[in-house]
């Protein structure tokens, strides 16, 4: 399908990954860029367990030391 | 505040509304710097008080708001590297201030950390934290809304107009308040937790 304005998303997918040739970079910006939002909400999710388990370990030396 | 959280999530998922994918964006990146500002507010404060009454309580306290600040802080960086890379075309460039300098703002933060650990008197460390937490606070608002404005800036917002104006349409609102305050009710919780640790180890 033909886009119908430079800034739709099917152009950006264009330019802002399609180029590469990494498998990875390609499948990000297709589908309308979805997975990027897919991908931020993982990272957002992950930083915020990794924080977590941190913190859950720091709270298992405290409880081992007493 | 739980129900917050638990609205503040599934409101966000079953009603996706916007047309330009990315834009949804909107929903986790931009909560996680406002969550971050509002955690390093309230961490002044704290460190505020501490510093008039002395009560070690307002240290911790504020010790646990700025950990929680920093984690979303990396959040916000780490979504927003992503987010450039497909829409900007570099994970990281150097001609946007706004990137540049929320990453020189976690680094005065985490400065904050690494000057806690470095002091073993509890009273010392404290009153030297609640100082440096003074001083980087007073350095944040410049370096994430002054300084931006006054240079050309991909984000949105620069030029000297606010970010969130007429610009975004109304049906995204409906979902980012809520996740603006989703994330915040999340980060109040997670540093409830820090903040319980550090009593359970300060009392040792």
């Amino acid at each position: 399908m033909q886009p119908l304005l430079p800034t739709d998303s099917t152009a950006y997918s264009q330019w802002a990954g399609a180029e590469s040739d990494n498998v990875i970079i390609q499948t990000m910006a297709s589908n309308d860029l979805i997975f990027v939002v897919l991908g931020v909400t993982l990272i957002i999710w992950f930083t915020l367990l990794f924080s977590l388990y941190r913190l859950d370990r720091k709270l298992t030396r405290l409880e081992n030391s007493r | 505040m739980t129900a917050v959280i638990i609205a503040g999530f599934l409101i966000e998922i079953p009603r996706i509304p916007i047309l330009l994918e990315s834009a949804r964006n909107l929903f986790w990146h931009v909560p996680m710097w406002m969550t971050m500002s509002v955690m390093f507010f309230a961490s002044l404060v704290y460190s505020i008080r501490y510093l008039a009454g002395g009560d070690p309580i307002h240290d911790r306290k504020a010790e646990a708001l700025t950990r929680t600040g920093i984690w979303f802080g990396i959040c916000g960086l780490l979504t927003g590297s992503l987010w450039a890379r497909f829409t900007w075309g570099a994970w990281w460039t150097f001609a946007e201030p706004k990137m540049n300098l929320a990453a020189l703002a976690m680094l005065i933060y985490a400065a904050y950390l690494v000057l806690r650990s470095a002091v073993d008197d509890p009273t010392q460390k404290a009153r030297l934290s609640a100082v440096y937490n003074v001083f980087a606070a007073t350095t944040l608002p410049f370096l994430l809304y002054v300084i931006p404005r006054q240079l050309p800036s991909l984000h949105p917002g620069a030029d000297g107009n606010p970010a969130f104006s007429e610009i975004t349409a109304p049906e995204l609102r409906y979902i980012f308040y809520p996740a603006v305050l989703g994330f915040i009710g999340l980060a109040i919780w997670i540093a409830n937790l820090h903040y319980r640790h550090a009593t359970l180890a300060a009392d040792r």
